[in-house]
């Protein structure tokens, strides 16, 4: 119970570190009760068998993915008006709304998520110093090179980072 | 019985709580140990660095000419840093130029200073509205100059929350808030931007780029417009000037450029989640309210013994028929001169200022802009008396 306390209590917090707005604090509170929610589930299933099937593993990860999902419309909406009005979005409350998107965009975000996802899946029993140890240094050597390229040529404003607009 | 010296000892031995070896039971029972060691990967780093820096260097630079091969220049990104700078020469008595982007490239500051015996500031900015601007220096107690504001009906009215108003709001914000660094990137950046032509943030960027994929969009999908091509250089005083690719009469650049700017001075479709008549009236009222407060910032700037005067500068061909057809004079400039009884300076009504033609029907060549901020002159300084 104490930890589960100092859980909530920390992320309660950590949302407000973000910014002095009540949608920060959902956010906080949100995390913060999926993490008491995953130390209960951990405790009363860890040790039976389906628990650790694969097949439950990948519902898991979906389950957390689409939770964090839900708490970042609290973090970036600037009042709970336009949260609602995201959230009755992402649960098909908008059926004849704006198409805002371009299909290009949906295909990147798509692709980036899916790549994401996979990166983190690969590096769930094994540290990135191993997996970049077992990597043969011309795809390392590579990698690098199309990273810092793709710095490069993206030209990010330095402004763009999340932490300069509060 | 402690002495002090044990005391200080023990002082110094007090952080090592937080970092002393973890007892086995902590290392071996649950959890990682207290103290952990980052595996460091054995690999051939310094090899791999000269590698991924030789790679990285011919990469830029072959991407670098392959941009200046297809007609990129090296040029200053004009964003809110840029302008602040430039908000920041603005001295009490000084002639300040603002507005939108024909404020930027048709008025030659060299010609200016000739003939207004003082060197203007370029506060217009692409694509922007004048009025947060205006505001701003109506608002600054130590300022009491000459405003020379450059009118395009479409941005001049442009809603709050709009791009226009959005980027003129962003500048003038940033000119009261700018941090060190981010004047210090500013600075940085500058060099930079002057040598290398493919730092091009709206046109060349990774996003701008993937943008031109061929991928074909759902039905109904809302594509904001095509933002106009790389037509102009910016200069560290904010002068902007049409490059000759551009400028040249029938110019494959000038021609695309004509067919972007038709749908950016055409306005969005109304919103789907308000009514049409309900979003008409707001609209209504915000430029009503729009003409309200620029005649109260004339006012206030003029009771302060500050000059303005409103400069409608030419445009051309197809734009400006479209223009003409949805911002007519009679609604905005006409109201504009009549609520703030500021002098104003139309070029169609001085057959010295008609007979220029904008290339890409929006914006006057380098050339021309000289000639045509020699023969502004004298009615600049009839309508400011001076």
């Amino acid at each position: 119970v104490r930890a589960g306390t100092n859980l909530v209590v920390v992320m309660f917090l950590g949302g407000l570190w973000h910014g002095a707005a009540w949608t920060f604090v959902v956010w906080g509170l949100l995390h913060g009760s999926y993490l008491v929610v995953e130390r209960v589930v951990r405790a009363l299933f860890q040790h039976r068998a389906w628990a650790n099937h694969l097949a439950t593993r990948i519902l898991g990860g979906f389950a957390t993915y689409a939770a964090v999902c839900i708490a970042w419309v609290f973090f970036r909406a600037s009042d709970f008006t336009v949260a609602a009005r995201m959230l009755g979005g992402m649960f098909g409350g908008h059926p004849h709304g704006d198409a805002i998107l371009t299909t290009r965009e949906m295909l990147q975000i798509a692709l980036v998520t899916g790549g994401m996802i996979l990166v983190h899946w690969s590096l769930r029993d094994i540290n990135i110093e191993t997996a970049v140890m077992r990597t043969p240094p011309w795809i390392v050597t590579a990698a690098w090179a199309f990273m810092a390229c793709a710095i490069i040529l993206t030209q990010g404003n330095s402004n763009a980072f999340i932490y300069f607009q509060f | 019985m402690r002495s002090s010296t044990s005391n200080f000892k023990r002082k110094l031995r007090l952080p090592r709580l937080f970092f002393r070896k973890p007892p086995e039971i902590e290392s071996i029972h649950g959890g990682p140990p207290l103290e952990y060691v980052r595996p460091i990967p054995q690999l051939p780093c310094r090899g791999i660095t000269v590698a991924v820096v030789l790679i990285v260097i011919a990469a830029a630079s072959a991407w670098e000419l392959y941009c200046r091969s297809i007609g990129y220049g090296p040029t200053l990104h004009d964003n809110e840093d840029l302008w602040t700078s430039a908000r920041r020469r603005v001295k009490p008595e000084s002639i300040v130029i603002i507005g939108d982007s024909r404020g930027w490239y048709d008025l030659d500051l060299d010609e200016l200073q000739k003939g207004l015996g003082k060197r203007p500031v370029q506060l217009a900015m692409g694509g922007s509205c004048a009025y947060p601007v205006l505001a701003d220096l109506a608002n600054d107690k130590n300022f009491h100059g000459t405003v020379i504001c450059s009118v395009v009906p479409r941005l001049f009215i442009a809603p709050p929350g709009s791009p226009p108003m959005d980027h003129a709001e962003k500048a003038v914000r940033r000119s009261h808030t700018q941090t060190l660094a981010q004047r210090a990137s500013q600075y940085l950046d500058m060099p930079l931007e002057e040598h290398v032509a493919f730092l091009k943030p709206e046109e060349l960027a990774l996003d701008c780029l993937l943008k031109r994929l061929p991928i074909p969009n759902r039905p109904y999908a809302l594509i904001s417009p095509r933002l106009p091509p790389y037509f102009g250089t910016l200069d560290r005083e904010r002068r902007a000037r049409m490059i000759e690719k551009c400028a040249r009469p029938g110019s494959e650049l000038a021609r695309m450029t004509q067919q972007i700017w038709l749908p950016l001075f055409t306005p969005p479709p109304p919103p789907s989640y308000i009514p049409q008549e309900e979003f008409a009236k707001s609209m209504g009222q915000a430029i009503e309210q729009r003409f309200h407060d620029v005649a109260a910032a004339v006012q206030k700037l003029r009771s302060r013994g500050g000059k303005i005067v409103f400069v409608r500068l030419p445009n051309s061909g197809g734009l400006k028929a479209l223009e003409d057809r949805q911002t007519p004079r009679a609604a905005v400039w006409n109201r504009v001169i009549k609520d703030t009884a500021v002098p104003g300076i139309y070029y169609e009504d001085s057959p010295d200022l008609a007979g220029f033609n904008c290339p890409e029907w929006s914006h006057l060549s380098a050339g021309d802009s000289v000639e045509f901020s020699k023969r502004l002159i004298p009615h600049l300084r009839a309508a400011l008396q001076m």
